[in-house]
């Protein structure tokens, strides 16, 4: 009978115990589950890739994007910050199929967000076949096509360079005010950019279009199209294409089409290599680019010229921009995940936070990896993306050629009668 | 269970008529007993159905009683878990099926957006006889705004055989005949007939920048017929969207043909040709097949075209659920019968072994055994009954010893009055002893009292006698008389020492009377001393009287002192005040004296202007000089015309003016310079007597200042004064003081003698007391001598054997008193 009490206190105490070990492996998941799932920067590793044109028509343009996506990275390593920044630049050789492929093994890589690609039509098949579908964040510095605007994203496409509807729009108004253009014929590289730009060119000018003559596929000469677009002796000929194309075109115009006419060209021919490559001192070519006129210029600059020993280009302060505004949505995301960074992408841009400038990404990192709200102030302009993605400046310079280079004649912003 | 109860009694009444199997009965039998009669008949006749081994032992009715039990549970369980897996594997088919059947509809869904994608390209209006590159911009922008399941948009041009333009650059422009797609295939009229009209293809294929798979869609341009809208669409994003299942689940779509149109991967068996087709056809509907070769497959159908989803999945994944619900009523019914099993264990352990127990302890108990253990720690029905065969035997014990004691003790009274009888007669005799030996030692003692009595202290009892209380009386009796003896020898030696002592102390007496005498004395010489210490004082008295007078003296002088420094500072006050007057006096003068410079110094003025005015007068008088030489020349010129004389004279005449005027401006310039000079001289005397007054000022100011300085001494000097004064009326008080003190001395010291002569009175007094003492001594040793007589008639060892044997009566009494004992 002694040994029947021993038996039921040993039930008890076993069913004591389990009840209890139940209970501790219960309040165990509870805990586990309200746990604060923000990971210490120190246990983060940031990533960014980027896709950029570092060979084919662009490839002058390739060089300083990619220092200039590779500044935050040079920056990061100097400062003190405890998270690990990865980052990789694969080319996208100015081609939408290999953009496309560059961006797929990125993306495969574990790259939650991109910076490109360059040129608009690059960039829109890059989006739509490779980084949408894997919710993977793309913020473009250099595509400046209206149908990067209208693009079934899904939230997942940002860029930092504005609309060519708004440098259709300073262009038309300097013709008119600056040249007494009553006429204008327009040259431009087929495709998305080159087309979207003359259209609205076309739209905005107020006087009359003579022609809109597009440049297809590579050819040897443009005396043809030139001859095409010249035909009517325009007042002003606007040039819109890529420098590879561009300069080739300028020499066939100053040694066999060159009259009374002035010539605007695009963003895209503010290059010294045009100056260096054009054998005239092209007096009378002037053109629109958008200004870096950010509040962070300065600090941009200076940054740039410390590490690299040479002046910034067009597009690399966006570009700088872009990626800022990615590592900083990553880091207050707290994860690698594309649509957790999509989500972050205007929260580090605008808003009350605590202003950060290029040079100040390690304090801001740590801001937003601790959940303190951040703005970015951009070196291009502030980028305060809209409903369609579209940051940074809205602000274009005028300038001018002469033969010592590019001269910067004034600056503009589009006045939007409607 | 009550199947113990004779068959032919209904249960109601097998209690009471049950005799031998009564004992045996199950405590439950009671409990089931109360049951419906209906119930209780059925079981009486199925009880005598029962052999009658086993309706002899409870412990085989209880086993039996729990292995039917367990066999009812046992097929409840089984049929509960054979249909709890059925339940079960129903609800995995249902969820497989309809899993199929959501692919089916979403890959349906997926055909009808993208054909709906590919009508709203088609219908562009500028791809209608557009310039390629107005048609190129608008397939760009139309994919940008479709969803990204659109990979490309190409426009056939279908009179040139060639891709008029494409989203996927290296496709513009193309022949045809160079892109091997299953769009290039298209002839229209014959796959597109009407305009709305949407081709796709056949099945999914591998295609795409990302090698994916992808099925093509196209439709007729709308108001172009040469041109053809071609969409190529992934649908591995939709596909991959789906939600598997379980891991190995594998599906794909098949056509009523049995053709592949979309597949992720193999399918993991072949299926069933029949049911395709039969769904394909209906275009509605599941289906769900079991296989023999372990592997379940799900069909269901598209509603839009001739195509069947159809998904494979092994048979352990799809029924894990319903396998692991039978593994878990398997287990809840095998611990619910291991548990009923257990417990049944213990309970007949509890109860059977127990009772069979009892029964032996019981028959041992019938066989005469009362020693049986029937002790338990039990509380419960068993112990309770442990317990009363417990007492009922304790009691039965108890009244048996209680009979053999009554027995015993009947035997035992008996021998104890034979002895009582016997013992009676030995101490008869014994008693009489006693008493002839008790007449013997009264007699004895009777003549050693008598002896005592007589005064004979010595003699002492014969104590040998057989009667122990005879010898101690004896021994009590000899005991007292030498208590008595040496008491008597005590009083004789006390008396002696009192006399030796009254002589002592008459001895002292006479010494304290002698010191007496010594300390009035004494005092008497102390008297003498206070007297002249008195005198002395009153000298003291005088003198600092004296002193008093000569310090009011000095208070007095010092009053004169401070009149005399009033006068001073009176005196002195008048002194500053007249130097004052002295000062303001010779102020006046020295501004008397200042004002008459002034005064000299305006005279000093005016002379200058009258200076100013000869030297103008002097002026004139030489230009005048000049004018009348002028004159002279011209006249001289003139001289040759006849009137030169007149103008020679008029020249002269005006030049010795001018000389006049001239000579007389000096003069005056010379008396000015006289009165010049006297007034500077009067300047000077005057500023010299305003010097001197202002050393006279000078002088007396110090002796205004002595003055003052005098009356402040003054003053000072009435305050030592009047200090002086107020110390020496201090110190006359003081000595008034001390005077009165003296006084006081003087009185004390007369009381002190006063006093004195009282103590040598007291101390005279006291002798005479001395002197009484001694005498009340010297009669208390008289009588202390009168006793030591008295007592010398008593004859003790100690003492000598003279003083009689009169008298002594304590003794006779204390003998009277043990007479008065012996009575009885």
């Amino acid at each position: 009978m002694n040994r029947n009490i021993g038996r039921r206190a040993y039930l008890s105490a076993t069913t004591v115990g389990a009840v209890a070990a139940l209970g501790g492996c219960m309040s165990t998941g509870v805990l586990n589950g309200e746990t604060d799932d923000r990971p210490s920067l120190s246990e983060r590793t940031l990533r960014y890739g980027a896709v950029l044109p570092l060979s084919g028509e662009l490839e002058s343009m390739g060089e300083s994007l990619s220092n200039a996506v590779s500044l935050p990275d040079a920056e990061l390593e100097t400062s003190d910050l405890d998270a690990t920044i990865e980052t990789e630049t694969a080319d996208s050789e100015t081609l939408p199929a290999s953009a496309v492929d560059a961006a797929a093994t990125l993306v495969e890589d574990g790259y939650p967000a991109l910076v490109g690609a360059a040129a608009s039509g690059v960039s829109l098949q890059m989006t739509q076949q490779a980084t949408i579908p894997a919710e993977v964040v793309t913020c473009s510095p250099a595509s400046t096509s209206p149908t990067m605007s209208i693009l079934n994203d899904r939230g997942y496409s940002f860029r930092t360079a504005p609309d060519d509807s708004l440098q259709a729009v300073v262009a038309a108004q300097l013709a008119a005010s600056e040249h007494d253009a009553a006429t204008a014929a327009t040259l431009y590289t087929a495709g998305d950019y080159g087309r979207q730009l003359s259209g609205a060119f076309s739209a905005s000018f107020d006087g009359a279009i003579q022609r809109q003559v597009s440049i297809t596929g590579e050819r040897d000469s443009y005396d043809a199209p030139l001859s095409q677009a010249l035909a009517d002796e325009p007042d002003i000929l606007f040039l819109i294409c890529y420098p590879e194309t561009g300069i080739d075109l300028l020499e066939e115009y100053y040694a066999n089409h060159q009259r009374e006419e002035t010539v605007f060209v695009s963003d895209a021919l503010q290059e010294d290599t045009v100056v260096e490559a054009v054998d005239n001192p092209m007096a009378n070519v002037f053109g629109t680019a958008p200004m870096s006129s950010g509040p962070g210029q300065d600090a941009f600059e200076s940054l740039y010229r410390e590490t690299y020993d040479a002046d910034p280009a067009v597009f690399t302060a966006n570009t700088y921009d872009a990626a800022a505004t990615l590592l900083l949505a990553n880091a207050a995301a707290g994860e690698n995940d594309g649509a957790a960074i999509a989500e972050r992408m205007r929260e580090v841009t605008d808003g009350d936070g605590t202003e950060i400038m290029p040079g100040e990404l390690a304090d801001g990192i740590e801001l937003a990896a601790a959940g303190d709200p951040v703005r970015y102030r951009g070196a291009a302009g502030e980028i305060e993306f809209d409903e369609n993605g579209n940051g940074g400046s809205t602000q274009y310079e005028y300038f001018g050629f002469d033969a010592d280079g590019i001269t910067v004649l004034g600056e503009r912003s589009p006045e939007v009668a409607e | 269970m009550s199947n113990t109860t004779d068959a032919a009694n209904s249960s109601s009444t097998a209690d009471a008529d049950g005799s031998s199997g009564a004992a045996e009965d199950d405590p439950n039998g009671a409990a089931e007993d109360d049951s419906s009669g209906a119930v209780g008949s059925i079981v009486s006749r199925l009880s005598s159905a029962v052999p009658p081994a086993i309706r002899g032992s409870f412990r085989a009715k209880f086993v039996i009683s729990i292995l039917l039990i367990v066999v009812v549970l046992s097929v409840v369980g089984g049929l509960g878990y054979v249909d709890a897996e059925r339940t079960v594997e129903n609800d995995a088919e249902d969820q497989l099926t309809a899993t199929v059947d959501m692919h089916a509809d979403s890959i349906n869904e997926w055909m009808i957006s993208m054909e709906s994608h590919t009508r709203s390209v088609s219908s562009s209006s500028e791809l209608s006889g557009t310039e390629a590159e107005e048609a190129e911009a608008q397939v760009i922008q139309e994919q940008a705004t479709l969803p990204v399941d659109v990979r490309e948009v190409h426009v056939v041009d279908t009179n040139e055989n060639e891709i008029l333009t494409s989203t996927n650059g290296e496709l513009r422009e193309e022949s045809l005949s160079a892109v091997d797609e299953p769009w290039t295939e298209i002839e229209p009229g014959v796959d597109l007939t009407a305009a709305n009209d949407v081709w796709h293809s056949s099945s999914a294929y591998q295609s795409g920048t990302l090698d994916d798979q992808v099925m093509s869609f196209a439709s007729p341009v709308e108001g172009d017929e040469a041109r053809i809208a071609v969409v190529v669409g992934t649908i591995e994003y939709r596909v991959d969207g789906l939600k598997q299942l379980h891991d190995d689940q594998e599906t794909m779509i098949l056509d009523t043909d049995g053709e592949t149109v979309l597949a992720s991967d193999d399918l993991g068996g072949d299926p069933d040709e029949d049911v395709i087709a039969e769904l394909g056809t209906t275009r509605d509907g599941t289906e769900f097949e079991r296989n023999d070769d372990g592997l379940v497959t799900a069909y269901a159908a598209t509603a839009d075209n001739n195509w069947v989803a159809v998904t494979t999945v092994p048979e352990e994944q799809a029924f894990a659920a319903s396998s692991a619900v039978g593994w878990t009523v398997l287990l809840v019914i095998g611990a619910a019968l291991i548990s009923l099993l257990v417990g049944c264990y213990f309970l007949a352990r509890q109860t059977v072994t127990p009772l069979e127990d009892l029964r032996n302890r019981a028959e041992r108990m019938k066989n005469g055994d009362l020693s049986v253990d029937l002790r338990t720690n039990r509380i419960d029905e068993v112990g309770q009954l442990y317990r009363a065969f417990d007492e009922m035997r304790d009691t039965l014990r108890e009244q048996i010893t209680e009979a053999e004691q009554a027995q015993t003790e009947a035997e035992a009274a008996k021998v104890e009055a034979e002895t009582a009888q016997a013992e009676a007669e030995a101490e008869r005799e014994r008693v009489e002893n006693v008493m002839d030996e008790l007449q013997r030692a009264a007699d004895q003692y009777g003549t050693a009292m008598r002896a005592a009595a007589e005064g004979d202290l010595t003699v002492r009892a014969d104590v040998h006698t057989e009667n122990e209380q005879m010898a101690a009386i004896g021994r009590e009796f000899n005991e007292m008389v030498a208590s008595i003896d040496s008491a008597v020898g005590e009083v004789k030696r006390f008396a002696e020492d009192v006399r030796a002592a009254s002589e002592q102390v008459d001895a002292s007496s006479a010494e304290v009377s002698r010191a007496s005498e010594q300390v009035a004395e004494s005092i008497q010489e102390i008297s003498d001393s206070s007297e002249q210490q008195s005198e002395k004082l009153q000298t003291v008295e005088s003198e600092l009287a004296g002193l008093s007078a000569s310090t009011e003296e000095i208070a007095s002088t010092a009053t004169q002192v401070e009149d005399v420094a009033e006068r001073t500072v009176d005196s002195s006050r008048r002194g500053r005040e007249a130097a004052e007057g002295a000062i303001s006096e010779m102020e006046d003068v020295e501004m008397e004296a200042e004002r008459a410079v002034e005064t000299i110094r305006s005279l000093e003025a005016e002379v200058e202007q009258i200076d100013e005015l000869v030297e103008a007068i002097s002026d004139v008088a030489d230009q005048t000089n000049l004018l009348a030489l002028n004159a002279s020349i011209e006249a001289a010129r003139a001289g040759n015309g006849g009137n030169s004389d007149g103008f020679g004279t008029v020249a002269q005449e005006i030049k010795s003016l001018s000389a006049d005027a001239k000579e007389t401006a000096a003069k005056i310039d010379a008396r000015i310079v006289t009165i010049r000079e006297k007034t500077d001289e009067s300047v000077n005397v005057v500023e010299k007597t305003s010097d001197r007054v202002e050393q006279g000022t000078e002088a007396v100011e110090p002796a205004v200042e002595s003055l003052t300085e005098i009356a402040e001494y003054a003053e000072e000097t009435n305050d030592g004064v009047q200090e002086i004064s107020a110390a020496t009326d201090q110190q006359a008080d003081s000595t008034e003081q001390m005077v009165t003190a003296v006084d006081e001395i003087a009185t004390s010291s007369e009381e002190a003698a006063a006093e004195a002569g009282n103590v040598s009175a007291a101390a005279e007094e006291q002798t005479a007391s001395l002197t009484g003492v001694t005498e009340n001594v010297n009669t208390l040793a008289e009588q202390a001598a009168e006793l030591s007589e008295t007592l010398e008639r008593f004859e003790t060892a100690a003492g000598t054997s003279d003083g009689g044997r009169d008298g002594g009566s304590g003794t006779a009494a204390a003998t009277d008193g043990g007479d008065g004992d012996f009575g009885r």
